[in-house]
């Protein structure tokens, strides 16, 4: 892509982030009763303190007003305090994100490997046995709902079996100095292989829970476009040069097949996005999501409004780089 | 009138794709389970064995009666208040059905008025329209519906608006492209030529051709809104206790996971069930409505 | 002279829903070293079908049901999977009608050429992309260091033709096999690709299937001439004969549909009727139902007759 398209493309995203802001600032700022006594809660504050806290908090200003100090305060990441925790709603944030990135990527890992390997093997064996088992587990799989099948996982594996941990990032044992905040990272550079298999146990069952729905859904859209791409001339014209089954499955079909999959991952990362406040409610995973509703509990707004802006922003900015991919598996697509 | 006419050829191939998805088992099994599901919501105190609400806490977790200490009266035992969770997992029904079809309704709705505006009178309206739905995809859904819920705290009311707000931009895409096509088609050029009004012309000509997806994808949408009930009732911000939904249900039996398992998993599996049903039902009408899509 | 490629009885069925198509129903075609065969048919005549049988190209539902494929002293319909593949691309090569979706969309001209020259031969990866531009330069591309690195919808539609055509002959094989070379290309084009492939028979030192609907294109161009119908063979022999004295009356009623330089005002007369469906096919002539001349005796299955000089026609009147 030329500098000048992405430019282009960059710009295209400032309406969008402006119309996300905005929402978010009205969704907060239409919460039926006084912000501050909201956030209060039951604790008990003078009438000057209360004055107070509304003029930090902007409150004595106009709504047009106080969505200008909330765009500048967003662009520059602050969004006051958080009194819940006594310290600034965006360190309270930052802290959480690591370990909400961390199985993000694991179960995105877990599903584009499952996806698209039990999707190329159903439409090489169309029909056949594997083809059927995973047509029902794919359509079982966008059919549970997660939390759900989190629960089955817990009862299986650490309950019954006592094999996996059902809930936390690591033992307390384990624990090692911060680093990236990625646990599977830190333990390695700490050179504590006994913490990392730990960590990466209590990663595997929260990881496939949210994994699931994203693999049954990229294993559906792969089989489809693998078939498709399997019909091609380009395949028969691959198999007429001699090469091994492999590489026109997998350099042949498989490159073609995965346009379509690269453009429904993109869209299902929402999906993961918002799975991430069940999954880590589920498993008790000390990430962003479950902050997000131990926030909404609390009434903490400052903090939601921060943490739903921040990540629709992901959202935005995970399908900016979907669509860079996308014009690099189909070369036919100039962006 | 040509309108008439017109209406009356995509009413044949309606009746034309309802008998192709008639002939489909699979499809049609699926059907009489999502129908079985709504009888169970729509006569749950005649099916109901106990009274959902009432608790006895001598019952507090009773198995279900296959297990040791259950009895019959409870087929599927009993909750932490010593509720009945049969009973509650055939109230649940009319929570998730109620959701389902009024949020399908009014998305599909709405989402088919924007859809014909932004596609057929272009322009402004279509500029806003389209602008205001590429902002709405750019949330995740659930964290939309969570920061709405938040907000607006809980209740029946507010969760089918906090879905709503997202869920009419999947119907008025797709109404929205296929007004755009039949916008250059002849009968709505001779319908123009004859003066007819654009009101006329976006209800009586456009939209019974654009039905057939429009129900396709409405749907097929049903099956996520279920979902999307149950995980904001299971985090609590949905529909508030004591009224059974099996979102709460399985969300207040995860304390109780070693030694009283039925309480959290049963109601799980009536949501996989109803879910599993709607997608097998909206996958057979797609096939008999769009015969190109299927496989 | 012993031929080079020689199929013998071969029979090539489709498993449908509506019955087994006979698609090639007990084919006898030899190629010669160094010739240049012409197979003439309609779509659904079986003529690409036979040749994707040569190679094991034919895919579920279709299979080869019996018959023989002796290339080099092996049936190929014997081989196994990875024997065939080393035949393939190597000692035959293929070419298929539409360069646009024969060559693959999302990889560069670059790997795909590359990749079939090391299937087959173990070179560095250099000595590949050298061999590579060698073929593309020998194909008349311009400028090959810069176009390797193209996509194929960079090219234009003769270009693109020319590109395949180099990436089938990247091993120097002994048989290329053109199905339809020319149909998807202009006609200004089409002249051009035709030369160059005669060109690179005689340069290469290979021979040629030439697979068209045209026979005017493979009378130009081959030393001999199948024409094929209905899953057979109906009449075969060398290219002037066939023109001069056709005695099948669906290749007389071929050339009748074909304009004629040196008689541009002799009217065309096209062959009336269609193909008969492949499925149940009663034992009897298969063209009867469209012939001028058919007789009673036309009722049952009629062998290839030969005329002397190679020349052979699947009609009673060759006997006559």
């Amino acid at each position: 892509m030329s500098p000048l398209r992405l430019a282009e493309r960059l710009l295209q995203l400032i309406p969008v982030l402006l119309g996300i802001t905005v929402i978010v600032f009205f969704m907060m700022s239409l919460t039926p009763g006084d912000p501050v006594e909201l956030m209060l809660g039951d604790a008990r504050a003078t009438p000057e303190l209360r004055e107070s806290l509304r003029r930090d908090m902007g409150l004595d200003k106009p709504v047009h007003e106080r969505f200008v100090l909330f765009l500048g305060n967003a662009a520059s990441g602050e969004f006051g305090m958080s009194f819940h925790h006594r310290r600034p709603v965006s360190q309270v944030i930052w802290e959480r994100v690591p370990a909400t990135v961390e199985l993000t990527l694991a179960s995105m890992t877990i599903a584009l490997v499952a996806g698209i390997l039990l999707g190329v093997l159903a439409a090489v064996r169309r029909d056949g046995w594997i083809d059927r088992v995973a047509t029902v587990t794919s359509l079982v799989g966008v059919s549970m709902p997660g939390f759900w099948f989190g629960i089955l996982l817990i009862l299986l594996f650490a309950v019954t079996l006592g094999i996996l941990p059902a809930s936390g990032r690591i033992d307390y044992a384990g624990e090692v100095p911060f680093v990236t905040g990625l646990l599977l990272v830190d333990t390695l550079l700490a050179g504590r292989l006994d913490s990392f298999l730990d960590a990466l146990r209590h990663l595997i069952l929260p990881a496939t829970t949210l994994g699931l729905a994203m693999a049954a859904l990229l294993m559906r859209v792969t089989r489809s476009a693998m078939i498709e791409a399997l019909a091609q001339d380009y395949v028969t014209f691959a198999e007429a040069k001699g090469l091994s089954r492999a590489r026109i499955l997998f350099r042949h079909a498989l490159k073609n097949a995965l346009i379509p999959t690269v453009t429904a991952a993109a869209i299902e990362t929402g999906t993961l996005l918002g799975g991430n406040m069940i999954v880590e409610t589920v498993f008790g995973w000390p990430g962003l999501g479950r902050l997000v509703v131990e926030g909404i509990f609390t009434r903490n707004y400052p903090l939601v409004q921060a943490a739903v802006l921040l990540y629709a922003i992901t959202y935005v900015l995970l399908n900016l780089c979907a669509d860079l991919l996308y014009a690099t598996f189909n070369p036919r697509v100039r962006l | 009138m040509e309108g008439a006419a017109r209406a009356a050829r995509a009413d044949s191939i309606l009746a034309a794709n309802l008998q192709d998805f008639a002939r489909n088992r699979v499809a049609l099994g699926a059907t009489v389970v999502v129908a079985l599901f709504a009888l169970m919501a729509a006569f749950a105190p005649w099916i109901a064995p106990q009274d959902p609400y009432a608790s006895d806490l001598f019952r507090r977790l009773q198995p279900p009666a296959w297990m040791e200490g259950g009895e019959w009266a409870y087929p599927l035992g009993c909750d932490a208040l010593g509720r009945d969770i049969l009973s509650r997992v055939i109230y649940g029904s009319r929570v998730s059905m109620f959701i389902g079809v009024a949020v399908m309704l009014i998305a599909a709705t709405v989402g088919a008025l924007a859809g014909l505006a932004a596609g057929y009178l272009r322009g402004a309206t279509d500029v806003v329209v389209s602008r205001i739905v590429d902002i709405l995809l750019s949330f995740p859904y659930l964290i939309l519906a969570i920061g709405l819920m938040a907000t607006m705290g809980p209740g029946l009311g507010n969760i089918v608006l906090a879905l709503v707000i997202k869920e009419w931009v999947l119907p008025c895409r797709i109404v929205r492209a296929e007004t755009l096509a039949a916008r250059e088609m002849e009968y709505v050029e001779a319908a123009r030529a004859l003066g007819a009004s654009s009101r006329h012309i976006m209800l009586r000509e456009i939209l019974p051709n654009v039905l057939s997806p429009l129900i396709v994808v409405s749907t097929f949408r049903m099956a996520t809104i279920i979902i999307m009930e149950a995980s904001l009732s299971f985090l609590g911000l949905g529909v508030q206790p004591p009224v059974p939904s099996w979102g709460s249900m399985v969300a207040d039996g995860r304390q109780f996971l070693i030694g009283a398992w039925w309480v959290s998993t049963l109601p799980g599996v009536m949501i996989l069930v109803l879910v599993l049903a709607i997608n097998l039902a909206s996958q057979g009408l797609r096939d008999a409505f769009d015969p190109r899509l299927r496989r | 002279m012993t031929p080079f490629l020689a199929i013998r009885d071969l029979r090539t069925t489709f498993h449908t829903r509506q019955g087994v198509v006979r698609a090639v129903d007990g084919v006898d075609l030899d190629v010669m070293p160094g010739e240049c065969l012409g197979v003439v048919g309609e779509s659904g005549s079986g003529k690409s079908v036979t040749f994707l049988s040569v190679l094991g190209l034919v895919k579920p539902p279709g299979r080869i049901e019996s018959g023989q494929i002796r290339f080099d002293g092996r049936d190929l319909a014997r081989l196994t999977p990875t024997e065939l593949r080393a035949v393939r691309g190597r000692d035959i090569a293929m070419t298929m009608q539409d360069a646009l979706t024969a060559l693959n969309p999302a990889l560069r001209v670059e790997e795909q050429i590359v990749e079939t020259i090391l299937a087959h031969d173990r070179l560095p990866r250099l000595a590949a992309r050298s061999k590579a531009l060698d073929m593309l330069r020998l194909l008349g591309i311009p400028d090959p260091e810069r176009r390797i690195r193209d996509y194929p919808h960079q090219f234009s539609g003769g270009m693109r033709q020319r590109v395949m055509i180099a990436i089938a002959l990247a091993c120097r094989p002994r048989l290329l096999i053109a199905d339809e070379p020319t149909t998807a290309l202009d006609v200004t084009i089409q002249a051009q690709v035709l030369d160059l492939i005669a060109a690179m028979r005689r340069d290469l030192g290979m021979s040629v299937v030439l697979i068209s609907h045209n026979l005017g294109v493979v009378a130009e161009h081959c030393d001999r001439v199948a024409l094929m119908y209905a899953g057979q063979v109906v009449e075969t022999g060398p290219t002037r004969a066939i023109i001069d004295r056709p005695r099948h009356p669906y290749t007389q009623g071929l050339l009748r549909s074909m304009p004629v330089l040196s008689d541009l005002d002799r009217p065309l007369v096209p062959i009336p009727g269609q193909v008969p469906s492949l499925v149940d096919l009663a034992p009897e002539c298969r063209f009867l139902p469209r012939c001028g001349q058919a007789a009673p005796e036309c009722r049952r299955e009629i062998p290839l007759l030969s005329m002397g000089e190679a020349h052979a026609a699947r009609c009673i009147r060759v006997a006559a």
